[in-house]
């Protein structure tokens, strides 16, 4: 730790977006880089809801400081293998002057009054951003739905005290087709030097919505280059589910409704298939903008078996890009939820 | 919030059931206020020792990015940018 410059940052506050892109709904999020704004690293993923350091060690991040170490000694000669670690400019430079939180807050903490409330949040940022595109009636985009992927949405998944070690490769697969096996060290991804599973991230977050990346991997002491294929509606598949950010969809596609997939007892209970959409209400929002569901008849514990005259299976992510592709503000959805064995017909405003 | 219950209610027109409901309507507010009050008090307090804490470890720069780029430059050193909400 003594060989770097060592700072703590605790608020969005007049945060340079430009420079800092990183996960905003992550509460632990680290840049390893050069004084003159150059990125070496990234460190800091998050995939559960309840458990916020399934995918991050100490001994993984000993790892990544140690090959962040390594590029500084390059550097400046690996100056070109690292520019794709800067993001392209973002729509606003600083969190304050997003349309949601311009007059709310300022660049700085006011430590002499309401310290708390004048804090931005970094989750605030994401949350401003989908503001713009749902108040503007305009189509939401995969990456921005579904931001930061991890690599299991493609059949990748790191070991958590490595750098870029793949732990396990899912059977069946893309990754697997594509030729990625367990135990393969990710060092290059579209050129940029890896060091965490957050700089992998950070290329899938910026990458197409469909297409190849070109990974090169340390293999039985031998390096290879293997594709990796991005086929449409990849990022679909995330888990979004424990994002802070999610809050807001929910009040956004689903007026306020917690759902998770219902377990088999559940669906057996409701008499439904192993195969169609069975969605449980675990939690009705009760106030505001987030107590529609509630306004429109839905209750806890009820399991929603059609949405839009679809009853294919969708989880809640999967659900919420369903609703915010297809449809506006105040539209209304109808659906089909099984309480107490009866079925019910309920009509979902949307906002 | 006392002052604003007794500005907005007569008491004189309340009937005596009506003023133990009015009664224990004030105390829960109270309470609720109250507590409301304690915790935005310990949050406040959270995040100014949260600063004193990490001030206090000499490795480290508390929220000043600006700084720590001027040393990271002059000792030639990377940087270590922590985002780190306080917990």
């Amino acid at each position: 730790m003594d060989q770097f410059v060592s700072v703590r940052l605790v608020q969005a506050n007049g945060l340079n977006l430009n420079q800092f892109q990183f996960d905003y709904d992550l509460t632990f999020s680290v840049f390893l880089m050069n004084a003159d704004g150059t990125i070496y690293g990234r460190y800091g993923s998050r995939s559960d809801r309840r458990d916020a350091t399934k995918d991050i060690s100490i001994e993984g991040f000993g790892k990544a400081l140690a090959a962040a170490l390594d590029l500084h000694q390059k550097y400046p000669a690996n100056r070109e293998l690292l520019a794709g670690k800067q993001g392209r400019t973002p729509r606003y430079l600083v969190p304050e002057d997003y349309p949601a939180l311009r007059g709310k807050y300022t660049a700085k903490l006011d430590y002499e009054g309401k310290v708390v409330q004048s804090c931005i949040h970094c989750h605030q940022v994401r949350d401003a951003d989908r503001k713009l595109y749902r108040e503007a009636r305009t189509r939401m985009p995969d990456h921005v739905l579904y931001p930061w992927p991890m690599p299991d949405v493609v059949g990748l998944h790191f070991d958590p005290v490595e750098n870029a070690r793949i732990g396990t490769v899912s059977s069946g697969s893309r990754a697997e087709k594509d030729g990625f096996r367990s135990g393969d060290e990710l060092l290059f991804l579209e050129g940029q030097p890896i060091i965490s599973t957050a700089d992998v991230q950070w290329v899938l977050h910026n990458a197409p919505e469909s297409g190849v990346l070109n990974a090169q991997v340390s293999r039985a002491g031998g390096k290879i280059s293997i594709p990796i294929t991005l086929e449409p509606g990849w990022r679909r598949n995330s888990d979004i589910s424990w994002r802070v950010t999610s809050w807001d969809l929910r009040r956004m596609a689903t007026g306020g409704l917690l759902l998770r997939d219902a377990t088999a007892e559940e669906k057996s209970t409701a008499n439904l298939s192993d195969e169609g959409l069975a969605l449980f209400v675990e939690h009705v929002g009760q106030y505001g903008e987030h107590a529609v569901a509630k306004n429109a008849g839905f209750e806890k514990e009820d399991v929603i078996v059609r949405v839009d005259g679809k009853t294919e299976p969708m989880t809640e992510s999967q659900l919420f890009g369903y609703l915010l592709r297809g449809f506006e503000p105040a539209d209304n959805v109808p659906m089909v939820v099984v309480r107490k064995g009866k079925r019910l017909n309920l009509t979902l405003p949307m906002q | 919030m006392l002052y604003v219950l007794r500005t907005t209610v007569n008491q004189k027109n309340i009937p005596m059931i009506h003023r133990l409901a009015f009664l224990s309507l004030v105390s829960t507010l109270l309470i609720i206020a109250t507590r409301d009050v304690s915790a935005a008090e310990d949050r406040r307090a959270k995040v100014l020792n949260d600063r004193t804490e990490v001030e206090a470890m000499s490795e480290w720069i508390y929220n000043d990015l600006p700084k720590a780029t001027a040393d990271a430059g002059r000792t030639g050193k990377p940087l270590l940018v922590v985002i780190r909400c306080i917990p």
